[in-house]
This record gives structure tokens, C-alpha cells and sequence, in this order.
């Protein structure tokens, strides 16, 4: 596993930018029990955006804001543009719960992906991206909610932090994202 | 495989190089070129009929058509009025400094700023006006910092959005809708503490015709402070969080220093010519009762608001809001800014002057000037008398010579205005100190009258006096060391000597006033 | 096997101190509600010479070499060389200009880790003769009068006397990272409690003992986890063995 993953990062380290998100080589598992890493997301525009699957009312939210971005491209770059959710609570996120979620949001298997990692890797990606939680009462978790726009190499490209702001401007950055040419280190 | 007790940590990939920058946020810390504050033609204002400028609302006046970088200053510095007709995006700059600076003589403090001063950098704008608001916060800042300009229309005033970590720097955008005089501060938690501490300063949004013409314009701004130490208690004085939940002020100062607008920073003008203050009061706690001695506002813009009244003796200014003030100098002399919530003015520090060259206006006022009463302190004081005192005695050197000649540089400011210059006092009223019976049967039991004050029945010389004497718990122990041992050996006292060390033994049995800190 | 536990056995002493169990002190500075179990911590604060060491054993952590996604351009920027601080600075004082993330490293080499802000919270509350002394007048001025002055070039650890868990320094010489610095969601000021950091502050200031841990909360906000700054350094923490 670690040999391997050595490998990897050997075969993609000379391309990928220096603060491209996909240099974390924590290792997370989806909803099918899968294990990977970020960079599996590697090549296509991605918004990524923490959440817990037993949120109340935030990340049900958050979920809808994702779907209204996606609604808003045009059919050619809806197609490409993945979704990654990663959980803040990976302990009780197994990826039995995650595939519930899944259905019970009707989250699309092929352009949705639900992950979940360890304590301290998610600290990691929170602290990378910039989300803020702490846990709460009964089981809550506080956090902040925004969704990253990734581009094709990893780097943050555009965040969308006040959900009550205009929509247009990350529409406008995802689509350009999606437009670029997949060349190793971007524009 | 389990991945939530799987411990794995971050590594890092190998790298490409990177080249470092390191001065990208290493702001200097320079200030723009000092504007102008003279304009050039005289015409009186004419405030015009109660109108209604329709507020923010009619704020808006189209989009910017030219772009330029705001002229800056430090108090009393105003920057030049807005000449532009048109709407511009205009950029301001602002870097928090942290910074140890004199609050009195002998007296420093810690305060935050933005831009190097207390209070910080006056911001002119025009209504309409497109404001690009960059803050910086020096990476030898400690604290993070933020900025609120209650110009801005828009949730938190900005305060969100340019939080500020040390070394770094954020930034806003706002349209000026509102015309008017604004403060801002800073916002961070404890918002006490850095309001306290010197964070705020004025925005000035210019109505779209422009403000009407004066001669001179000065940027004055009150702030009251907390120490740990008693007003004028020498070295480094530390916050005192408890006063200031308490509302007791051990500083009321426009400013920003005790004696930032006295003297030779006196704000200067001359006869024939209109002046504007442009006021703010940046609390934390107290509003201000702003006046000026010997004058009378032509016109106030209350509350720095659009509606102009006249012939005002003395203006509120809240804590965290502001006034435009004006009047017309017809007589020279030396008029004096004060907060009329008096004792401010005489005991905290709150004086400021306005100095004021010309041909005397014997039909207008005929009288002496009033500044000595005031500011003897200030002006007679022989710094270096008082600082060989304290050197020597350090060395444990002191002479009775030093001591004599450094009391006699602080009696001029100290006693003088009641025992009189001479020690002769005024009869009935305050009790001479030259050759007096009473002090000279016991001169160390003067050392009680300096830290406790003095009341009732007192026979001196023969004379009865029933008055009050202040206690004058501005001075440390070798200051009143030395000031008595002044007073005994002049005048055709009795000499001997006061050492610091029985004023401090004195003082050990005598409880601290309320308030006096720890 | 045997030999890694004795290891770890040895690094713990006598660096390190046992601290806890303990009540969630410092409402303001923590997360909600964390009861604190034993732990060990540094006694001292990571130095610019045990810096340095970590360097060298792991070069990807060279300000030269270190990636943009995990550190900003002031990292180890007061050193002379990649490699070592040089003679400008005092290598015996506490290392700073060091991200969250090189923190993280340099503890997780040394099988260690950042304390979690509830455990420094905890361990910071004690003065010299009390461990909670948070009403204690002077212990407050102290660090009140430390946090508002401009701060001065950074001398050698051990400034202070060890408080009564037998730790220095854990006021009045430089702010520490933790583990979760990131809890505080009023970066924005856009979340629910955003308003606590910015005007209604009032509520804190009826109670001047709790001050000192507002405002590391508000210091802590400000932070990003990239960032390197002049007055933040870090002490490792560690789990106390079964
Ligand atoms: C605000 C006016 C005022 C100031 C300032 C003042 N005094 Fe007095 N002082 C008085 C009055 C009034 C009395 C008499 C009090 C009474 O009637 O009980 C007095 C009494 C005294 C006496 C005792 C009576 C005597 O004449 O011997 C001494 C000594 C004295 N003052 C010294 C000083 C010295 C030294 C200073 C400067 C540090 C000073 N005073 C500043 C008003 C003042
Ligand atoms: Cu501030």
C-alpha cells in the first residue's frame, strides 16, 4: 500500500502545481467502500465541499446549492464537472450511511462522490480549504459551509462561501474551468 | 482496512522549487505626503435651506470614470477638498501598527493603530465614490484586526470581510452612498480593548457639490484611555480592562497624546480667516462635550450629519460618531479646544489649543489671554531640571540643589496657579507658602497635605483659610520629594530636606483613592 | 518492538509532563463541552534548533523545498539559510514563522502531536500555585499586558517559571498553534456565532477573567493553516499510553 502509493506520487508529482490540493496523499474510501486518494479526481473540474450526513438543516442546504450550481451550466459542462462531498464526521459516516445518503438525496453515482477519511485527515482538508467546525451539542457538528471549484490539476479555483450571494460569478468560474484544456499544469 | 484508527499523516510530495517572497507583506510603513490644508479663496458658507439629501438612496451616482489612489494624513491633518465633479474608484491603504508611543510625559503606552497614530489616517471621499479599502496588518502585530467604517452600507461595515491575521492583508470594496463625517474602528473581539487601545480614526464623505470653502481645515479626535498607573504616573502603562468596564478614564485626550495639540503642536490660523474642525470621538466609553474657549460655532453639522445649525457653544460628540464644526477668527490669541465635561480637561488630559496670529480687535474683546491658567504646566516646565533630579537620585547622588531646582520646575505648573508664582497665595482665599507657620512647624507633615488634600479651618500667618485643596495624586513620590524641598528652602523658609523615601513611607499608610488601580 | 515502546518511553521524559484529567475550561477558547483526559506535553516550546534537526531529517520541509499548498511565503523566512537559522537569531529561542502544517510534521516525527485546544486551554489555565488561576488578577494582567504590547525579538525558551503542571512559557512569549485552531466559525463572521467575534462582544466583557481566552479565540480565527507568522510558534503534545 504505502510502495504504491510512493509510486503514485513518483508518476504525478512533476505535473502537478505546487498547491495543487491532490499533493495530500491521505486515503479516503467512497460510498462503495472503494479506498482513494484526491488525486483519483484528477483531470475533470471538481466541486468539492465538506458536510456530515446527519446534519439537520445546513447541509441539506448545501447539498441543494450544489445542485442549482449544476443546473446553471450549459449541458457540455454539466457533463464533465464532478461532485466530491467529504464527511467532517468520518466515525459515524461509514460508507454504509454514506451510500444511504446518497439515495435517500438522490445523489447521482456517476457525477456524485461521498468520502469519508480519518479524524486527522479531515482536519487536514477542513484546514486546506479553509471550513471551520467544531463539534457541537448532541452529536452536532458546527461548520462552516462553502463548496471549492477544483480545476483539472487540483489547485482552488474559485470558492463560493456566502450561499445567499449572486450565482453567476461561480457559474461563470466553473464553466471556464471546464473549458480549459486538460494540459498537465493549466493555463 | 479501517481508516478511521488508521493515523496516517500528511506528507508532503516532492517539491519543485519555489522562490521565496518575503517582502510581499512587509508593507512599509511610510505615510503619504502631508496634504494642504489651506484653501485658497475666503467665502463664507452658506448652509442654504433645510434640504433633504436624500440619504443613501440618492447615494449612488453612477459608476466610476476615472480611478485614484486617496491622498492620506495623520491628525490634525486634513487631506484637500474634493474637487472632481465625478464619480472615481478611489484606493485606500491602511497598515494596523502596534505600536509603544508617549501618552503624557514620560508615559508610554501600547497602542494599535491604523497607520502609525492615534487617531488613524483621516479618509476623504466623495459621495457616489467607489472605495477599494486595502488593510494591512504588520507582521510585528500581535493581535489580529479588522476595520468598520460606519460609511459603508453592507452588513458588519467590513469588519468581516477584512479580518486580518499579522502579515497579512485583506481587502473591500464599498460605494460611499451616504454623505457625511464618519468614524471607523476596529472590530476584532474584545472590540473594548482595541477601540480602547487607539483604533479609530475619520472618514470624511463629501457631499457631491463639495463641502463650501474655508481656510483652514483640522482633523481632532477624542479617545479616552485606561491605565493600570494613575494619570501622569511615569514609565510603561499597561491597559486596565477593569476601568474600562468601569467607564473610569485615566486619560481623556484629543489626539491621541497629552499635549498633541498644546504649545508648539498648537493648531495655527490667523485672524479674517474661517476654520473647520472636523471632530470625532472615538470612546470607547465617553461622550464628548466638545467646546472651544472663546469662540462659538458659526455652524455645527451635528453628528456630522447633512443639517446645519448655528451659533453653537458646545457640541455632543457620541462615542463612535462625529461633528463638523466652523467659525470665524476675529480676535488673535490662543483659544482652547476642551470636552466641557470639565474635569476631562483639567485632570485627564483633555486640552487642546488654537493659536491665532493678528491685529488685535480691541472693539471685539480687549482682555488677557487665558492660556496660563490652563497650561502653565505645560509651558513652564523645565524638563531637564527634573530629569537630573531623577538620574541622580538613580545614582544615589541627589543633592538638595537637584532637588530644589527640579521642584521648582514642576511648582510652576503645579502650585503656582493657586499659591501663586511666589508662594504668596491670594488672602482669604489660598494660603501663602512663603515663610507660612504652618508649614514651616512641621514640614513633613506637608508631605499629607500633597497626597490627601487639605479642607476646613487653617490659621496661616495669622490668616484663617476654609477652603479646599485638591489632593494631588498626579505626582510620584520624588516629584513631591521634590517639590517640598523646594518650597522649604524658598522663599525665607526654614530649608531642610524631603527625601523621596518618607513621601513613599507616607504614602504606604495612606489607602488609594478609589480607582487609582492597583 | 520492544524497543520502539522504549523509544517512545524515553521521548516522553523528561520533556514532557502529564497534565489532566480536567473540566472544559475557557468556554471562549475551546470547543464546546470537552472534558480533557490525561495527556503529556512539551515542557518547553519547540526551539529554532529542534527546528532545525526536523529539517535536516526531512528536507521536503525546507523552506526552499516546503509546498505553496502548506506553507506561505514568510516560512522559517527569518532564517539565515534553508538549513539552519544562522547567527541573526537566537537558536535557543522558540521557532517561528512555521505553519499548522510544518507543526503537524514536526510533531508526527517525533510521534507526537499538536494539542488540541481544549488540552492547552487546560494546561494554560494554571499559574504557578493554581491550576485554574483564570480569576486571579495579576495571573490576567499579565497575560493581558502581554498580549497588548508590541513584541519584542524572541530570546531563549524557559522565560517563564513552570506553572503548576510543569509547563514554561505557555504565556507571555509567543501565541501556539493546536490541533484545531480552525474550530472558531467566525472567520467570515458569516456562520451563527460570527456575531460573537465582531459587535456583540459585550457579552464577554461583563466578565474581564474571561478575556485572555476571547482573545486568543479571536487570535486563533485569524489564522489560516498555511500561514507563518512572527509570533506563533507550537509545542507538540502526545496521548498517555493504556
Ligand atoms: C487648586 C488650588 C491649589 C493648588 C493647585 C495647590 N494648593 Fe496648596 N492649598 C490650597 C488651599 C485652598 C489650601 C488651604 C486649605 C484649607 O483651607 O484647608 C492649601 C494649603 C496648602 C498648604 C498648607 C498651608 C500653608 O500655606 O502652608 C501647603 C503646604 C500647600 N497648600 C502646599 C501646596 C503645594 C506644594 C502645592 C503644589 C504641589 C499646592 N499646595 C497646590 C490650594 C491649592
Ligand atoms: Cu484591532
Amino acid at each position: 500500500m504505502i510502495a504504491l502509493s510512493v509510486a503514485a506520487l513518483l508518476a504525478l508529482a512533476p505535473t502537478l502545481p505546487d498547491d495543487s490540493l491532490y499533493l495530500v496523499e491521505d486515503r479516503y474510501e467512497d460510498q462503495t467502500g472503494r479506498a482513494l486518494q484526491l488525486v483519483s479526481f484528477r483531470g475533470e473540474p471538481v466541486l468539492l465541499a465538506m458536510f456530515y450526513a446527519r446534519c439537520p438543516q445546513a447541509c441539506p442546504l448545501l447539498i441543494s446549492e450544489v445542485k442549482r450550481v449544476l443546473a446553471a451550466l450549459p449541458p457540455a459542462e454539466r457533463d464533465i464537472v464532478k461532485v466530491v462531498l467529504v464527511t467532517l464526521d468520518p466515525v459515524r459516516d461509514t460508507p454504509a450511511f454514506l451510500r444511504q445518503t446518497m439515495t435517500s438525496r438522490s445523489l447521482a453515482p456517476g457525477r456524485w462522490t461521498l468520502l469519508r477519511s480519518n479524524p486527522e485527515a479531515t482536519r487536514t482538508l477542513a484546514a486546506l480549504l479553509g471550513v471551520r467546525y467544531r463539534a457541537g451539542a448532541g452529536g452536532a457538528i458546527d461548520h462552516s459551509s462553502q463548496i471549492a471549484l477544483l480545476d483539472r490539476v487540483g489547485r482552488t479555483v474559485a470558492v463560493r462561501g456566502d450561499l445567499s450571494a449572486p450565482l453567476e460569478s461561480f457559474v461563470a468560474a466553473v464553466v471556464d474551468a471546464a473549458r480549459r484544456p486538460a494540459s498537465p499544469t493549466g493555463p | 482496512m479501517t481508516f478511521v484508527d488508521d493515523e496516517s499523516q500528511a506528507r508532503v510530495g516532492v517539491g519543485a522549487r519555489r522562490t521565496l517572497l518575503l517582502s510581499l507583506l512587509v508593507a512599509s510603513v511610510g505615510c503619504p505626503a502631508p496634504a494642504s490644508t489651506t484653501a485658497t479663496t475666503l467665502s463664507p458658507p452658506d448652509p442654504g435651506p433645510v434640504r433633504d439629501s436624500g440619504g443613501s438612496a440618492a447615494g449612488g451616482l453612477g459608476p466610476p470614470q476615472l480611478e485614484e489612489v486617496a491622498i492620506l494624513t495623520d491628525a490634525p491633518l486634513v487631506p484637500p477638498p474634493i474637487t472632481r465633479r465625478v464619480p472615481a474608484k478611489v484606493k485606500v491603504e491602511i497598515e494596523v501598527i502596534e505600536a509603544e508611543l508617549p501618552i503624557s510625559d514620560g508615559v508610554s503606552y501600547s497602542f494599535w493603530t491604523f497607520g502609525g497614530k492615534v487617531p488613524g489616517k483621516f479618509i476623504r471621499v466623495r459621495q457616489g465614490d467607489t472605495v477599494e479599502l486595502k488593510l494591512l496588518n504588520h507582521p510585528s502585530s500581535k493581535m489580529p484586526h479588522n476595520i468598520d467604517l460606519h460609511a459603508v452600507t453592507g452588513p458588519g461595515g467590513g469588519a468581516a470581510s477584512t479580518f486580518t491575521a499579522p502579515g497579512h492583508g485583506s481587502q473591500f470594496t464599498f460605494q460611499a452612498l451616504n454623505q457625511g463625517l464618519y468614524v471607523y474602528h476596529c472590530a476584532t473581539a474584545p472590540v473594548g480593548m482595541h477601540v480602547a487601545n487607539g483604533m479609530y480614526g475619520l472618514i470624511l464623505v463629501e457631499p457631491p457639490e463639495g463641502l463650501p470653502k474655508v481656510d483652514r481645515e483640522f482633523y481632532v479626535m477624542q479617545g479616552d484611555f485606561y491605565t493600570v498607573g494613575k494619570y501622569r504616573e511615569k514609565g510603561h502603562q499597561p491597559f486596565d480592562m477593569q476601568k474600562a468596564i468601569e467607564e473610569n478614564a485615566t486619560y481623556v485626550l484629543f489626539n491621541g497624546a497629552e499635549g498633541s495639540l498644546l504649545d508648539n503642536n498648537a493648531l495655527k490660523a490667523a485672524v479674517g480667516e474661517r476654520v473647520r474642525l472636523f471632530v470625532g470621538n472615538g470612546g470607547p466609553n465617553l461622550v464628548s462635550s466638545f467646546h472651544v474657549i472663546g469662540e462659538v460655532f458659526d455652524h455645527v453639522w451635528t453628528e456630522g450629519g447633512t443639517h446645519v445649525q448655528e451659533n453653537v457653544q458646545t457640541t455632543l460628540v457620541p462615542a463612535g460618531g462625529s461633528a463638523i464644526v466652523d467659525f470665524k477668527l476675529e480676535v488673535p490669541g490662543t483659544y482652547i479646544l476642551v470636552d466641557h465635561s470639565i474635569f476631562r480637561a483639567f485632570n485627564k488630559g483633555a486640552v487642546g489649543m488654537i493659536k491665532v496670529s493678528g491685529a488685535e480687535r480691541k472693539d471685539v474683546y480687549s482682555g488677557k489671554e487665558v492660556d496660563s491658567v490652563y497650561l502653565a504646566d505645560k509651558a513652564a516646565s523645565d524638563a531637564g531640571a527634573i530629569q537630573r533630579a531623577s538620574s541622580a537620585l538613580g545614582a544615589g547622588t541627589l543633592t538638595r540643589e537637584q532637588q530644589v531646582e527640579a521642584g521648582r520646575a514642576l511648582f510652576a505648573g503645579t502650585c503656582s496657579a493657586c499659591h501663586g508664582g511666589e508662594g504668596k497665595g491670594l488672602p482669604g482665599v489660598f494660603p501663602p507658602l512663603a515663610g507660612s507657620d504652618f508649614l514651616n512647624a512641621d514640614p513633613s507633615r506637608a508631605i499629607g497635605v500633597l497626597l490627601n488634600g487639605l479642607s476646613g479651618k487653617v490659621s496661616v500667618n495669622g490668616g484663617a483659610y476654609d477652603s479646599v485643596m485638591p489632593p494631588m495624586s498626579q505626582l510620584n513620590d520624588d516629584e513631591i520629594a521634590n517639590l517640598l524641598t523646594f518650597v522649604v528652602n524658598s522663599w525665607g523658609n526654614s530649608g531642610g530636606q524631603i527625601s523621596s523615601a518618607q513621601v513613599k513611607e507616607r504614602r504606604s499608610g495612606t489607602p488609594r483613592p478609589a480607582g487609582a488601580a492597583r | 518492538m520492544l524497543a520502539f515502546l522504549l523509544i517512545i518511553a524515553l521521548a516522553a521524559s523528561p520533556e514532557m509532563v502529564t497534565i489532566g484529567p480536567g473540566p472544559a475550561v475557557a468556554k471562549n477558547g475551546g470547543p464546546v463541552d470537552v472534558d480533557v483526559g490525561r495527556f503529556l506535553l512539551d515542557v518547553d516550546l519547540v526551539s529554532r534548533t529542534d527546528f532545525a534537526a526536523f529539517v535536516g531529517d526531512h528536507p521536503l520541509w525546507r523552506r526552499d523545498r516546503a509546498r505553496a499548498l502548506f506553507v506561505d511565503e514568510r516560512y522559517l523566512a527569518d532564517w539565515a539559510s534553508a538549513r539552519a537559522p544562522g547567527e541573526d537569531v537566537d537558536p535557543a529561542a522558540p521557532v517561528t514563522l512555521v505553519s499548522w502544517f510544518a507543526a503537524r510534521a514536526y510533531c508526527s516525527a517525533q510521534g507526537k502531536r499538536l494539542p488540541t485546544s481544549a488540552e492547552w486551554e487546560l494546561a494554560a489555565a494554571a499559574s504557578t500555585t493554581k491550576k485554574d488561576a483564570r480569576a486571579d488578577p495579576s495571573f490576567v494582567a499579565a497575560i493581558l499586558d502581554w498580549y497588548g504590547r508590541p513584541p519584542a525579538p524572541l530570546r531563549a525558551n524557559h522565560r517563564t517559571q513552570a506553572n503548576l503542571w510543569g509547563v514554561r512559557d505557555l504565556h507571555g512569549v509567543v501565541w501556539e498553534w493546536v490541533e484545531d485552531f480552525n474550530f472558531a466559525l467566525v472567520k467570515d463572521g458569516r456562520s451563527g456565532d460570527g456575531g460573537a467575534l465582531f459587535c456583540g462582544a459585550g457579552a464577554s466583557a461583563a466578565d474581564p477573567a474571561d478575556y485572555a481566552g476571547f482573545m486568543r479565540l479571536a487570535f486563533r480565527s485569524s489564522l489560516e493553516a498555511r500561514f507563518a507568522l512572527p509570533v506563533l510558534g507550537f509545542r507538540c503534545a502526545k496521548d498517555v499510553l493504556p
